[in-house]
């Protein structure tokens, strides 16, 4: 009938466009205000490398941070795509790396992330090894 | 700080401390072996290369990091959480217990492809991570000019 047809045209029109509506906001951008926020990680200042770090001197000092929890699965999603990782392979962890920055998503579903800096230069260099 | 556990929660040891009879010595951020907690195939592999070491040289090898009490995420590493990644220091010439880059003049690049000889005749051992390419078996990665990376299998 056609009533019935213009009732059911309408609600599948109301239905598409809710669906519309809310795949649309999925895909936009956050509109959350940048805001500082606390974060949970730990550092360490050291000399020579990171790999065999000793005590930081007056002419070589090191920090290395190791960032953990919602700071790091922030970073680790921005940091799309996967990379694959000589040190990691066939562990199911996911690693992504940007520079000296690496953020990995553990095989539990938590997410780490690690880069430094050298504070006598200034110079980003890794935070961490295999 | 007490000294950690001799084992952890999942009955792994930590590697012997003070083992004077073999090849090897230990080092390590965090000290005290709280980093050295070793899966028993591990801790096997380890002591066969430092016996079969100790046949060729009077020197010791620095072993560092293998795993947290627990597998805890180690921070500093990516991996290191299974007890079956170990990181060895390169063999200085002087032999002194001190770091040692590929980079310096005390590296002993000789005797530190002897040693990595040693571990990848080792059945159990998978990969080698280092960055001396003059050296055979090896993987680069980056920062690993102060030490190398050996990761064994548990089967194998």
């Amino acid at each position: 009938m056609p009533r019935t047809t213009a009732t059911t045209f309408t609600f599948r029109s109301l239905l598409l466009l809710s669906l519309g509506i809310c795949a649309a906001a999925g895909r936009a951008p956050q509109t959350a205000e940048p805001e500082f926020k606390r974060f949970d990680g730990s550092y360490m200042v050291y000399s020579l490398g990171v790999g065999d770090p000793q005590p930081a001197k007056a002419d070589d000092s090191k920090i290395a941070f190791a960032i953990e929890g919602e700071a790091a699965r922030k970073m680790f999603d921005s940091m799309a795509p996967d990379i694959r990782d000589a040190c990691t392979a066939g562990s199911a962890i996911r690693v992504r790396t940007k520079g000296h920055v690496s953020c990995q998503r553990e095989k539990s579903g938590e997410h780490r992330c690690s880069f430094g800096f050298d504070l006598r230069t200034g110079k980003s260099i890794s935070g961490s090894v295999c | 700080m007490e000294s950690p556990a001799p084992s952890d929660s999942r009955g792994y040891f930590l590697i012997p401390q003070a083992y004077e009879g073999g090849g090897f010595y230990v080092y390590g951020t965090p000290d005290k072996g709280r980093g050295q907690y070793a899966h028993p195939k591990l801790i096997s592999a380890l002591l066969q290369v430092a016996r079969s070491w100790s046949y060729l040289d009077k020197r010791k090898f620095g072993i560092d990091n293998i795993s947290l009490s627990g597998g805890e995420p180690f921070n500093g590493h990516r991996s290191h959480r299974s007890g079956l990644e170990v990181d060895i220091r390169p063999v200085r010439k002087d032999g002194n217990r001190l770091p040692c880059s590929i980079f310096d003049k005390q590296y002993d690049r000789e005797a530190t492809a002897a040693l990595i000889a040693l571990f990848r005749e080792h059945s159990k051992v998978q990969l080698v991570l280092f960055n001396d390419r003059t050296i055979q078996g090896v993987s680069h990665a980056s920062n690993h000019s102060d030490h190398f990376h050996v990761q064994i299998a548990v089967t194998a």
